[in-house]
């Protein structure tokens, strides 16, 4: 196989194959996670969390 | 989600003050870095800027043809480096300081170390402005520092590691939020990058040679300087961007199952696109098919999290109508999406050779880090500004910026700016690399053989650049004012916080390590990559039986996360609350690109492999012109590397040079094995002026010696500096033992020579290349007026810099032919070669 991709012609091909079927698996991913409900959870609510009142001043 | 929360709570003291010293720090030295981009940009317009300008300014009081710190190959560096670590190295500080603190609900847990890290890395910036403008550089972009830098770099690095991941062991917050994610991905990596591209061998306390040599160098200079845009100038930043755009919308982010994604594919994908920047080269082509490939798949996630942050304001548009920060914020993102879609189109091989060596990548890079990191940068410092320093200006008494005026006035500023700047070096690029590659229709003959001609096309263009340059400076300039007037009218403030007084439970829990071991997904994912890696390597047959065991296992995951999706998430949420086995995973993803790529590269591209043709070893004179050659800094102007590509090959393929028999050399594109031995490579970037590959031989010392002095006098509309101060300094010749000894050391095949025959042969070399200028009547150095004797001023001249510049550049394109072995015995096969594996089927013909 290894001599495949370096030395044939295929190499092109075997490398667009690759590409395509890495990006399209990702693509579902992306596609899956968006559509999914927003995060309403304690971790997304983290930076939200603010600071107290009090401060010491210098 | 639940988290155990515990009653006792406990008030801690933030430290903001480290954060106050990150965030001035960071616009006073933006402002510096800046300025030095103008300078460089208008330089690129007019020559003079390279210090003729002082004779106007002094009305004629100082007299110089260019002055040496001042020139464009100096400045250069200074710039990228003041941007990258000064400008947004401190603002990165800044926002993890602010972040890291709140996310973990505990103060930054030494702050001697943070203190440490705050004037350590100021020292170093300080160092780098030094050094950099005086000449003393490694040589390889965004890199260029020299080897005791380079040691405090590594050091204050990890004093800055020790403070982030004792901090996080101590945090009062179970859960791990996805900003600390980035923040760790760019101090495990940064480490990596930086070590392993710095391995140098020195020669002096300012002086080393880089480990790797040849395409080696290449490769580990362009994973660590693609990775130094990803994990230096990306992860940090979106980091910040997961924390303060929530903050500043006052939402939560959009999708957290997003980010989680857009991390993890981003870490690892990012890792392995390095190539891309050597497309076309003499880098073994799985290499650049892997870069580009890798580079292709960077849009998604790249995507994903612009996405994300964009959507983050879903609900909050109507701020941006009002809200300086948010506009900063939106705008930045938006140039993130902007530039991670030109990145990888600029990444397709075709694409690519119009693009590369051209101004599109400047104006590529420069919509990144004006756009992006800049912008963020802006919107940063504009919210914290007013909680740093409080005070009670507001209308209801709250603390509020100088003025969101200015802040809005900066904005706009800046965004016109950016886009005279990007849109002029699209232009200027495109135009560079279509002229330069233009030929008659049959192929024979460039249409603009003269390279100046190139240039003055593309004045104009350079001349807009210039301006936005300069409006983007104005920009900054007001935002400087607005946080100094911010400053002045509160005072600042430590904020604090009610905290649990106790870590809650699950934090950082016992089973936490095994966690990487023992999980599904990454038992699946391992065993997965063993079979694919079987698969590509074991010979016909059982690759096939590996690759269906890959896929029987791949198709197995599915089923097992099919049926309990959320024990899967379950063991990402635990994963969320131990930091150590994060930190490990982290690694190992961002590790593994670089280990496939780099190891094979270093065990196979030796100069004892090399089959077609080898370097010819420069001299002790061309040495020391070679690293004269690099202190200039004219890799940042000239390429040593003729692509595989038409255009390429007619303007720089042709040789002038022989072989030791004296037949003429072939010439044509550079192979792999005609700078196998350069410590470090030398193959460049950008061509603002020629690539010098095949330089050697092409014209005259004298030529080149009234080039080096006045370039104007032979090449007429050039915008290269004048190197006059070459024909008046001594060339080291005592450093030269030394620096054979340490390039013998790393596996440069000299003969053996001592001391003296070194220098002997240096000096001979020498006085022979003066002999003959002195002949040609070249304009001597002024203090040789009083000398008569010929000899007398050839031996004076001979200790000049020029004369050892010159010995380099007729170096350039030498090289010895091969023999082809004609042994039986086992040879390594370059993979990279093809060879014809079938013989033609009988009736068929070849083409």
């Amino acid at each position: 196989m290894f001599k495949d991709i370096v030395t044939d012609d295929g190499a092109a091909l075997q490398a667009s194959v690759a590409f395509f079927v890495t990006f399209s698996v990702f693509l579902l991913i992306i596609i899956r996670a968006w559509r999914a409900r927003r995060d309403d959870d304690h971790v997304a609510h983290l930076p939200l969390e603010e600071d107290s009142e009090t401060s010491h001043t210098h | 989600m639940n988290t155990t929360t515990n009653a006792a709570t406990t008030t801690i003291v933030y430290d903001d003050k480290t954060v106050r010293r990150f965030m001035i720090a960071s616009i006073i030295f933006g402002l510096v870095g800046m300025l030095v981009g103008v300078i460089a940009a208008f330089q690129l317009n007019f020559w003079q800027m390279n210090g003729k300008f002082l004779e106007y300014l002094t009305f004629g009081y100082f007299k110089s043809e260019g002055v040496s710190f001042l020139t464009f190959g100096r400045l250069r560096p200074l710039h990228t480096n003041a941007a990258i670590f000064a400008f947004v190295g401190n603002m990165m500080f800044a926002g993890v300081y602010y972040s890291t603190q709140r996310l973990c609900k505990c103060r930054t847990a030494s702050d001697f170390l943070s203190g440490l890290h705050f004037w350590g890395w100021q020292l170093i910036i300080v160092a780098a402005a030094i050094t950099l403008p005086a000449g003393l550089t490694r040589g390889k972009e965004y890199a260029e520092l020299i080897w005791p830098i380079n040691i405090a770099v590594a050091l204050i690095w990890v004093v800055f590691a020790i403070n982030f991941f004792w901090t996080l062991a101590r945090r009062r917050e179970p859960n791990l939020y996805v900003a600390i994610w980035f923040y760790i991905a760019t101090i495990i990596t940064v480490a990596m990058l930086y070590i392993v591209n710095h391995l140098s061998l020195p020669t002096s306390l300012t002086h080393s040679y880089p480990i790797f040599a040849g395409v080696q160098d290449a490769l580990v200079q362009w994973w660590y300087g693609h990775n130094a845009v990803a994990f230096f100038l990306t992860t940090p930043i979106l980091g910040i961007m997961y924390y303060f755009m929530p903050k500043a919308a006052g939402r939560p982010v959009y999708s957290y199952r997003l980010s989680i994604i857009h991390f993890w594919a981003l870490v690892f994908i990012y890792i392995w696109a390095g190539p891309h920047h050597l497309l076309n080269t003499a880098l073994p082509h799985w290499l650049q098919t892997l870069g580009m490939l890798f580079s292709l798949m960077l849009w998604a996630p790249s995507w994903g999290g612009m996405l994300n942050g964009l959507l983050t304001l879903r609900g909050a548009w109507d701020k941006l109508r009002t809200d300086p920060v948010i506009k900063f914020f939106a705008a930045g993102v938006t140039f993130y999406g902007m530039a991670t879609f030109e990145g990888p189109l600029m990444s397709i091989k075709a694409v690519n050779a119009l693009s590369h060596y051209t101004d599109w990548t400047i104006g590529h890079v420069h919509s990144g880090t004006l756009g992006w990191n800049g912008f963020m940068a802006a919107g940063m410092f504009y919210w914290l500004a007013p909680r740093l320093w409080k005070n009670k200006k507001g209308a209801d008494g709250n603390s509020v910026l100088w003025s969101e005026s200015w802040a809005n006035m900066h904005f706009w500023i800046g965004t016109v700016g950016i886009l005279l700047y990007v849109a002029s070096m699209w232009v200027s690029g495109i135009m560079e690399g279509l002229m330069l590659s233009a030929t008659n229709e049959a192929g024979t003959t460039l249409k603009h053989g003269n390279f100046v001609t190139v240039t003055q096309a593309k004045h104009l263009m350079l001349l807009f650049r210039g301006f936005g340059g300069l409006l983007y400076l104005a920009g900054f300039v007001m935002l400087a004012i607005n946080i100094f007037k911010t400053i002045r009218m509160g005072s600042p403030v430590d904020a604090s916080a009610e905290v649990p007084a106790e870590a809650p439970e699950g934090t950082d829990d016992a089973r936490g390590l095994g966690l990487i071991f023992r999980n599904d997904p990454i038992t699946y994912s391992f065993w997965v990559i063993i079979f694919v890696i079987l698969w590509i390597f074991l010979p016909k047959g059982m690759d096939i039986g590996a690759l269906v065991i890959a896929c029987g296992l791949s198709a197995q995951a599915i089923w097992v996360f099919s049926r309990n999706p959320g024990r899967w998430a379950e063991l990402y949420d635990s994963l969320e609350k131990n930091w150590v086995p994060f930190t490990i995973l982290v690694f190992i993803a961002a590790a593994l690109g670089g280990a496939v790529q780099i190891i094979p590269t270093i065990i196979a591209q030796k100069g004892e492999y090399m089959e077609d043709r080898k370097q010819t070893l420069y001299t002790p004179l061309e040495l020391a012109g070679r690293d004269l050659y690099i202190t200039e800094g004219c890799y940042n102007c000239h390429s040593q590397m003729i692509r595989m590509l038409e255009g390429d090959i007619l303007r720089y393929g042709k040789s002038q040079l022989k072989d030791k028999d004296g037949n003429n050399l072939d010439g044509g594109y550079s192979r792999i094995g005609e700078s196998i031995y350069n410590h470090p490579f030398q193959w460049g970037s950008k061509r603002t002026g020629p690539d010098l590959a095949r330089e050697g031989g092409l014209r005259s010392d004298s030529w080149h010696y009234n080039h080096m002095v006045d370039p104007r006098s032979t090449s007429d509309g050039s915008i290269m500096p004048s190197y006059s101060w070459m024909i008046d300094k001594n060339t080291d010749f005592k450093a030269l033992p030394g620096k054979i000894a340490a390039l013998t050391r790393l596996g440069v095949p000299y003969e053996p020579m001592n001391k003296h025959e070194i220098e002997q042969g240096a000096r001979s070399q020498a006085l022979k290349i003066a002999t003959d200028l002195v002949a040609s009547e070249v304009e001597l150095p002024k203090d040789m007026d009083d000398m008569e004797d010929e000899a007398e001023i050839a031996t004076a001249l001979a200790e000049r810099q020029i004369v050892a510049m010159i010995a380099y550049l007729q170096k350039l394109g030498a090289y010895e032919n091969v023999d082809e072995k004609e042994s039986s015995a086992p040879a390594i096969i370059n993979p990279d070669k093809k060879h014809t594996v079938t013989e033609p089927k009988p009736g068929t013909e070849s083409e």
